[in-house]
């Protein structure tokens, strides 16, 4: 197992660089960038726009972008007699053009030449040594503006989670024991229904109800507004859980039932049911303990993903609620071009992922003793 | 006995008193409950006044650092002795340029450390350096030298006098320098990333005092127990919370239940139902002008070769003409052709008013006779027929057959872009789309993404985008220098990004800059003809500005919102237990 989860971890790598490259890649090809964000400014003088894309490194090539982001700058421009300016770069320029106010190469008039300034040692020491970058809109490390809203996410997806699985697995269940009959029905109904009205009107739907019409549950935020700097702890404002919970569990719900029925179905067809049986064994028995616990297995299969999709946040969800998480940050972030935020969502929904179906193969494994990771 | 009596009536009257005190007490600082408001938009970025950049941030700092020039809430002017400024008068020498400022001397932070000239000094100490990220670049280009005579006195000398020097200080606030000596020291560079901008620990001179900030929650700020000009001797409410509430809808329905204590601007959706339920008596509301204009600006250079208006030596470049745009009876058509009745009813509910230039019918710089465009769409179809256009072909779309700009033949043909997601900005763009249509456009609606939307703008490579606009208050009629002057026609930041250049225009918003003396209605009559140019030349189209309607829960107290403020007396609100 141990080295099963090793092999599978060193297979990540490229998973992850991939995924980033891509990102990246992606981001880049949006219409304007953070020069255009930053210097919608009337006073910012043309001058002042050229040097803030050499300060920002949009100037460069994509590759090399991508490079400083991942691995820094401070060994592509660095300064080796400490006088503050660089000495020596690899791929990317040690000298920039002098500007003219109006933001155009300075030329010798005597030489023809293009006059330069030197620029500053690069200070980034990239993702991989943990340097995320600032966020442009936020002007903090990248890193802080998402790790505080970590625990509004984790708090609220696990609870979805958890809440759409017990349900899930219990409804499905009822399903397939009464199969054709009305919980059956009912509950087939009652998934293509939730299926088919999104989050966002749900969401509207349930706090107009409960939080307005019947004025029995809170409308929305994480916990009561008061002067405190900080809100009490989960299990005296679960009332604020509740809503968002239903809705993003909702989906999951339904999604866990039909898949534990097929999954029922399934077994309860299979030999070694047909042989309890005939030893005599009661129903009860062997739905529970025969039926269920294998019918389980397959839904592991889902449960690594699900874990990933809710960790990284429910955009649509939090911003209904008000709830303070990450999916809120990452609807914000593209819009104002905040790329460093974009980026360390990014990375952070690329490592939940890929833990998450390595969580997923190994609860396989542990569940179904059939199934050996070599 | 007679003493037992005689104390038994003394404890009598000293609960009878002590039952009159604790009323008495409670109407004392804090007492009122706190002001819960939504913040709509997103996190403050910062508390410090310097780098500060967003509104939202903006929102917070008005509540606990004091203006350095005041702005009277009654005359929605600057003055001496308002109300949240710190200036208490200040006097112009002959020179026009050197302005002693004289500070009131009862204000301090909450850390009990007066507010002085030197907190002032720190302000623009930073600022002028050019190192920080401030956005108050104006101040650079403004502001020459400043020094400190004493701790209530200021004297700031200006480069160059003009009419508007004290509306360049809008942006100016005392900073506590005894904290941010210690805190961000003369690194003004690296102010940006201090963790010191959102956890302030003094602040002070306003009604509240910095408590806490719960990222993605809510700001929260406590009543000020030395605030001098709290209007009942004491700030009232116990503190102000800025709650984060991203969805309009639950927004409103907080609201409807009384989670919140104020909403400054109720969606348009709800207008009709907050205004009849606060003619019943459930709300109490107030309706004002927006400081926002609706415009569409319409690109008049070549869009495909966007380049500045002016070359390094100030001389206008030659930067094309747009192949439609170009000719401004085409601009004068589209306003022509626009129905506003229409417009109003199908995008605003009503709510719009509209407006002929860039400036409020409750701007002093108003002039009287400037109206806005008829809708008169035979007027606007013979403008097209004048300026070139006609349906050769009985498609029902117009052609280029002998117009100034386009190839011959080419259709009358634009593209309009607005920020995705804005459903009246939608609304009103769909509108305009068939109104246009009508007269033998081929009008193409795109709705953005905001940030794009951005970047076309400032790149100057559009037909036409329709945005807001928002407008100073005090209303600052120089304004417009930033946005139709060429100076402002800078690819890539500049806001004139339609290219205007009207050498009348920017003589007479020079002029009035600058006018010796300042005379104030003749600098009146130059902004008028001004406004007046522009409306006929159409760079933009002024489509409307609007009421906005303000509501509070009838539980507040002492809520009275002025035209020129909703918040001026906010230390006196109180808000009653329900």
């Amino acid at each position: 197992m141990v080295k099963y989860i090793i092999r599978r971890l060193l297979q990540s790598i490229p998973i992850f660089f991939g995924i980033t490259l891509i990102s990246y890649w992606l981001m880049s090809l949006a219409p304007g960038g953070p020069v255009e964000i930053l210097a919608f400014n009337n006073r910012m003088k043309p001058r002042e726009r050229e040097e803030l894309k050499y300060i920002l490194g949009v100037n460069d090539s994509l590759p090399v972008q991508y490079l400083r982001w991942l691995l820094g700058d401070d060994w592509m421009r660095w300064d080796r007699d400490g006088d503050g300016l660089a000495d020596s770069a690899v791929l990317v320029d040690l000298y920039a053009p002098l500007l003219s106010e109006a933001g155009k190469p300075l030329v010798d008039e005597a030489t023809g030449e293009v006059l330069i300034r030197p620029l500053p040692p690069g200070t980034a020491r990239g993702i991989i040594r943990g340097d995320f970058g600032s966020s442009i809109y936020y002007k903090r490390a990248a890193i802080d503006v998402l790790v505080e809203r970590l625990p509004a996410t984790v708090e609220l997806g696990m609870t979805s989670l958890l809440v759409g699985l017990i349900l899930g697995v219990a409804i499905g269940i009822l399903a397939a024991v009464n199969h054709g009959g009305w919980f059956d029905q009912s509950s087939r109904i009652g998934a293509v229904i939730v299926n088919s009205i999104p989050n966002f009107g749900l969401g509207l739907l349930m706090l107009l109800v409960f939080g307005s019409i019947l004025g029995i549950l809170p409308l929305g935020g994480r916990c009561k507004t008061t002067l405190s700097d900080t809100c009490p702890p989960i299990q005296e404002r679960l009332e604020y859980l509740i809503l968002p919970t239903i809705v993003l569990a909702a989906g999951g719900v339904a999604g866990y039932s039909r898949f534990m029925r097929a999954s029922m179905l399934d077994v309860v067809s299979q030999d070694y049911i047909r042989t309890a049986r005939s030893k005599g064994l009661s129903e009860r028995l062997i739905w529970l303990r025969h039926g269920m616990r294998n019918a389980l297995i397959p839904i592991a299969t889902f449960l690594g993903p699900s874990i990933t999709f809710l960790l990284s946040g429910a955009a649509v969800t939090e911003s209904v609620f008000s709830w303070p998480g990450v999916g809120r940050l990452l609807v914000q972030a593209p819009g104002r071009r905040d790329y460093t935020v974009v980026m360390i969502v990014v990375v952070y929904a690329a490592i939940a992922n890929i833990l998450g179906y390595l969580l997923s193969d190994m609860l396989y494994a542990l569940i179904d003793p059939r199934i050996r990771l070599e | 006995m007679n003493r037992l009596i005689r104390i038994a009536t003394i404890v009598a009257l000293l609960v009878f008193t002590a039952t009159l005190i604790v009323p008495i007490a409670a109407q004392d600082m804090g007492s009122g409950g706190p002001i819960i408001e939504p913040n709509f938009g997103d996190d403050p970025t910062t508390f410090n006044p310097i780098i500060a950049n967003d509104g939202t941030s903006y929102d917070v700092i008005n509540r606990m650092f004091p203006d350095f020039i005041g702005v009277d809430s009654a005359t929605i002017a600057y003055m001496g002795g308002a109300k949240g400024g710190l200036v208490s008068s200040w006097d112009i020498a002959e020179d026009g340029v050197t302005y002693t400022f004289h500070l009131r001397d009862d204000l301090a932070w909450s850390d009990g450390v007066p507010i002085t000239a030197g907190d002032v000094a720190w302000f623009l100490e930073a600022t002028l350096s050019g190192e920080t990220t401030s956005p108050r670049q104006q101040l650079q280009d403004s502001v020459a030298s400043f020094e400190v005579v004493d701790d209530h006195t200021l004297i700031i000398v200006f480069n160059e006098a003009n009419c508007t020097l004290i509306d360049t200080l809008n942006p100016v606030y005392p900073v506590p320098a005894h904290i941010f000596e210690e805190v961000y020291g003369d690194d003004y560079a690296g102010m940006d990333e201090n963790d010191y901008n959102l956890n302030p620990t003094v602040s002070g001179g306003e009604a509240f005092v910095f408590s806490n900030f719960r990222p993605g929650e809510q700001t929260t700020l406590l009543a000020n127990a030395d605030y001098p000009e709290a209007e009942l001797g004491a700030v009232i409410p116990q503190g102000w919370v800025y709650k984060v509430v991203t969805d309009q809808v639950v927004q409103m329905e907080q609201f409807f239940v009384g989670e919140l204590t104020f909403v400054d601007s109720v969606p348009q959706a709800n207008r009709d139902d907050v205004k009849a339920r606060g003619a019943a008596g459930e709300f109490q509301t107030f309706e004002t002008p927006a400081a926002t204009i609706r415009f569409l600006s319409l690109n008049i250079a070549d869009p495909s070769n966007p380049q500045d208006g002016l070359d390094e030596d100030g001389n206008p470049i030659d930067q094309g003409r747009h192949p439609i745009l170009g000719d401004v009876r085409v601009r004068q058509a589209l306003n022509y052709g626009m129905n506003f009745d229409e417009v109003n009813e199908g995008a605003f509910f009503g709510t719009g008013v509209p407006v002929a230039s860039h400036v409020r019918p409750t701007d002093w710089s108003f002039p009287a006779g400037l109206e806005p465009y008829p809708f008169d769409a035979e007027k606007a179809m013979s403008l097209l027929d004048e300026a070139g256009f006609a349906d050769s072909d009985g498609d029902g779309v117009r052609e280029c057959s002998g117009c100034m700009h386009a190839e011959e033949g080419a259709p009358l043909a634009l593209t309009v872009k607005t920020n995705a997601g804005n459903t009246s900005q939608e609304a009103l763009y769909t509108i305009l789309q068939d109104q246009w249509n009508e007269l033998g456009f081929d009008i193409t609606l795109e709705f953005v993404e905001f940030g794009t939307l951005v970047s076309e703008f400032t790149a100057q490579t559009y037909d036409a985008i329709g945005v807001f606009w928002g407008l100073a208050t005090p209303a600052n009629p120089n304004g417009i220098a930033d946005i139709f002057l060429p100076g402002a026609d800078v690819v890539g930041s500049g806001y004139n990004t339609q290219s205007f250049n009207n050498p009348r225009l920017n003589e007479l918003i020079e002029d009035a800059r600058n006018l010796p003396g300042c005379d104030l209605e003749t600098r009146k009559a130059m902004y008028g003809e001004a406004y007046q140019i522009l409306r006929d030349e159409s760079p933009w189209i002024w489509i409307s500005t609007s009421n906005v309607l303000l509501a509070a829960q009838t539980s507040v107290e002492n809520w009275a919102p002025r035209a020129g403020g909703a918040r001026w007396n906010i230390d006196a609100w109180t808000i009653a237990e329900s």
